[in-house]
């Protein structure tokens, strides 16, 4: 985070009323799409992310006094953005475990299953292949336990490193390094039981 | 500081894959839920109390005024029907209304009494509603007729 972005945060906490409105909307324009990545990879649908980020954002509004300058901004944001995913995937968890299952035992129509039926691709296909395989990757995340779809979200599509990870988690650094060796293990065997090759071959 | 064991890496292309779902842009519809959330009470400008307060003060007249007038309006109804009742009956023979011939003269009243059965009873056994109706036909209360 950049001075100018402290600066910022800062002035939302000191702002009141449209002052602090106009204020915000800048903070929002910084983060909502990271916030947004982070609900939309772990609830697996567009309307529960909406519901887990707008969550999110009205939290960090209401809290933002609360903001000590201890830890990074942007831990505080995505450990909020994290826990209300994490808490709207388990509210909804039995529902979409029924849809997931629809969804990949429908037989023909199922671009995984085709995908495991057709082991060789010519080179015109690979485009196709790199779509089912980020539909089989983007069903993985929405199924697999919300703890390691969040950390996997966090280190590899918000590009966090293992400490700012730590920071995000309030863990220490050790735990990050075995929650994400259990975290890739449920990947690959979410992958697997579904007919995807995790190596992707 | 502790040396952990560093996580198993993924396979490559997995990796990718999870590195090029990041990056969604939020939905506008976030912001306007966002705005709604986050937007302070709007305090309410002086003049529209000043729209406000007429109406309020038409609220607010006691009720009892309009439940005095009409029980006002009732009463003058009845009265004006119990007088013309009175004076339709007073130009006719006092024979045809004993009642009232009773309460107008003496003699018919005596005549009356002299025909009826004479029964003492305590002043406490009446309640006051008898005592007033048994004193209004002539009977001795306390000694007076």
């Amino acid at each position: 985070m950049t001075d100018s972005d402290l600066e910022l945060v800062k002035r939302c906490q000191r702002a009141r009323g449209r002052a602090f409105e106009a204020a915000y909307r800048e903070l929002y324009d910084l983060y909502s799409t990271r916030i947004f990545t982070i609900c939309l990879r772990v609830t697996g649908n567009e309307e529960d992310a909406l519901d887990a980020a707008q969550e999110t954002l009205v939290t960090l509004a209401r809290r933002m006094k609360d903001f000590a300058f201890r830890s990074r901004f942007s831990s505080w944001v995505y450990r909020i953005a994290v826990n209300a995913a994490i808490d709207i995937r388990r509210r909804r968890l039995a529902g979409q475990r029924g849809s997931v299952t629809t969804v990949l035992a429908s037989g023909d129509s199922d671009p995984l299953a085709e995908a495991a039926a057709k082991p060789e691709r010519s080179d015109p296909l690979t485009n196709l292949t790199e779509m089912e395989s980020a539909q089989a990757v983007r069903q993985a995340l929405a199924s697999i336990n919300p703890r390691f779809s969040s950390l996997l979200v966090l280190r590899y599509m918000e590009d966090l490193s293992y400490e700012e990870i730590a920071d995000v988690l309030v863990c220490n650094l050790g735990t990050v390094k075995s929650r994400l060796n259990r975290a890739h293990a449920a990947l690959r065997e979410y992958l697997t039981r579904q007919g995807e090759d995790p190596a992707g071959t | 500081m502790e040396n952990h064991p560093e996580p198993d890496r993924l396979p490559e292309r997995l990796e990718a894959s999870l590195r090029q779902l990041g990056g969604v842009r939020a939905p506008d519809e976030l912001w306007r839920r966002v705005a709604l959330g986050i937007s302070e009470p709007v305090e309410a400008p002086a003049e529209l109390w000043d729209r406000v307060e007429p109406e309020v003060r038409a609220a607010g007249r006691p009720r009892p005024v309009l439940v005095f007038r009409r029980v006002a309006a009732a009463a003058a109804v009845v009265a004006v029907f119990a007088l013309g009742f009175l004076l339709s009956g007073r130009d006719k023979p006092v024979s045809s209304q004993p009642a009232f011939a009773y309460f107008e003269r003496v003699e018919l009243r005596d005549s009356y009494l002299s025909r009826s059965i004479p029964i003492t009873v305590q002043e406490d056994q009446l309640s006051p509603a008898a005592r007033m109706l048994a004193g209004s036909m002539g009977a001795a209360v306390e000694g007076r007729l």
